[in-house]
C-alpha cells in the first residue's frame, strides 16, 4: 500500500490529532500512538470527531 | 533455517494475519470496515493476510461473497500477491470455480481445507480430490496451501502420505501447509516430515519459540497484537519487552502466552473481536457470522475487566 498523501488519527500525549502522512513521519518514533489510518482527511477526521464525542460520553458516564 | 529456503522460493514467510472480519448489522461483510483493517494493519508494516480462514470465519461466507470482499480490498489498495485466501468446500468444482475466480482478480494463493468428513475416505479419494482441484483450476503461477484443522471443523486432516504424493505430482503448484491442529505436536511433525520440500506454517503463537527453525507463522493474534508476534517469530525479545504501565516488563512472548490465557476459555474468534473492538473503539466489531455466537453478558463483561488488566499497548 502507498501511504503517501494518507492521513493518520493518532493519540499524543492524552490528546487525539489528525496528521498527514509527512507530519507523522517527522515524529519522534514512540511519542505517539498511531490509530488509524485514512486515504482523505475527511475521512480521518471524521473518526477524530467520533473518538473525541465518545470519549465526552464515557467521561460524563463517570461522572454520573 | 532449513526452511529458509523453501519459504524464499515461495514468497511465504514472516508473520501472515489470520484476519477477523467485521461485519454489518445484517451479518453480511463490512468491506469498507474490512479494508480499513488491513489499511491500519499495513500502516504498521504488516502486510500478507489470510482472509476467510479460521479466525476470518471462512467456512460461514459464500463464494460470492468472499470474492466480493476480496474485490473491495484490492481496489483499496491491498496487494493481491499478499493476500492467501481460505477455500472451503467438499466438490471440488466449486473449489476449482471459485480458484478460477479469485485468480482472475489477481490472487494467486489459496488457502484449501480437506473436504467435509462425513465418510471414511482413504488415501486414493483424498488425493483425486485435490488433483482434480488442481487440473481444473489450472492456473498460471498459483500456490496451493493445504489447510490442517485436525479435528476441529470435522474436516478431514490430510496424511503425510498424500501429502508427500501431491507435492510429488504437483511440486509447482502445492507448496505449502498451514497447520492449525490445537496440538503443537502435529506442526512438529509435519515440519519433520516436510521441511525441505514444503513451507510449514505453525499457528501456535505460544510455541513458535519451540518451533524453530520456522520463519512463517499464521497468527489470529497478530490482528490485536502484531509487532509482538513479528517479534517473537524473529526470536528477538531483548530489545523488544513491553512496559505496560504499572505492571512488569514482559517479554513478546511472555505476552502472548499471557493474552492466550486469557483467551483459553472463550470461542477465539469472539474473543479476539471483543478485544478488537476495543481497540478501535467500536462495537460492531463484536458481530460473528452464525453458527459462531458473541459472548453472553458474563462473560462478556468478565473478559472486559481480563483485557483491562491485561492493557495492550497500542504498539504491541
Amino acid at each position: 500500500m502507498n501511504f503517501a498523501n494518507t492521513w493518520y488519527v493518532i493519540e499524543r500525549n492524552n490528546h487525539f490529532e489528525t496528521i498527514s502522512h509527512e507530519a507523522l513521519s517527522l515524529l519522534e518514533e514512540g511519542s505517539y500512538v498511531m490509530l488509524q489510518n485514512f486515504q482523505t482527511h475527511h475521512e480521518a477526521h471524521a473518526e477524530h470527531t467520533r473518538l473525541v464525542k465518545l470519549a465526552i460520553a464515557e467521561t460524563k458516564a463517570k461522572l454520573g | 533455517m532449513p526452511n529458509e529456503s523453501i519459504s524464499s522460493t515461495t514468497g511465504f514467510h514472516g508473520v501472515w494475519i489470520d484476519v477477523l472480519v467485521p461485519l454489518q448489522a445484517d451479518l453480511n461483510v463490512d468491506e469498507p470496515k474490512l479494508a480499513s483493517h488491513l489499511r491500519n494493519l499495513s500502516a504498521k508494516g504488516f502486510e500478507n493476510f489470510v482472509l476467510f480462514g479460521q479466525a476470518g470465519e471462512g467456512t460461514t461466507f459464500s463464494a460470492d461473497e468472499k470474492l466480493s470482499a476480496v474485490a473491495h480490498v484490492i481496489e483499496a489498495g491491498v496487494d493481491a500477491n499478499n493476500i492467501l485466501l481460505g477455500v472451503n468446500s467438499s466438490s471440488y468444482t466449486e473449489v476449482a470455480q471459485f480458484i478460477r475466480k479469485a485468480s482472475a482478480k489477481g490472487v494467486k494463493r489459496f488457502l484449501l481445507s480437506a473436504p467435509q468428513y462425513d465418510h471414511t475416505y482413504n488415501n486414493v479419494g483424498l488425493f483425486d480430490y485435490y488433483d482434480q482441484i488442481i487440473k481444473q483450476a489450472n492456473q498460471p503461477n498459483w500456490q496451493l496451501f493445504i489447510h490442517q484443522l485436525g479435528g476441529k471443523n470435522q474436516a478431514a486432516d490430510l496424511p503425510e502420505a498424500v501429502l508427500a504424493d501431491l507435492k510429488k505430482a504437483h511440486p509447482r503448484v502445492f507448496v505449502g501447509i498451514v497447520d492449525q491442529d490445537i496440538h503443537v505436536n502435529h506442526t512438529v511433525e509435519l515440519i519433520r516430515a516436510f521441511d525441505t520440500v514444503l513451507t510449514v506454517a505453525s499457528c501456535h503463537e505460544p510455541n513458535l519459540t519451540i518451533l524453530s527453525p520456522t520463519d512463517v507463522c499464521v497468527s489470529a493474534l497478530a490482528n490485536v497484537m502484531p509487532n509482538v508476534i513479528k517479534h517473537v517469530i524473529a526470536h528477538d525479545f531483548v530489545n523488544n519487552a513491553t512496559k505496560v504501565p504499572g505492571m512488569k516488563v514482559a517479554k513478546p512472548d511472555d505476552r502472548v502466552t499471557e493474552l492466550m490465557t486469557l483467551l483459553a476459555n472463550y470461542p477465539q474468534v469472539a474473543a479476539l473481536k471483543l478485544m478488537l473492538s476495543l481497540h478501535y473503539r467500536m462495537e460492531s466489531w463484536e458481530r460473528v457470522r452464525p453458527p459462531h455466537t458473541t459472548l453472553p453478558k458474563e462473560a462478556r463483561d468478565k473478559l472486559l475487566a481480563a483485557f483491562k488488566t491485561f492493557n495492550l499497548q497500542a504498539t504491541e
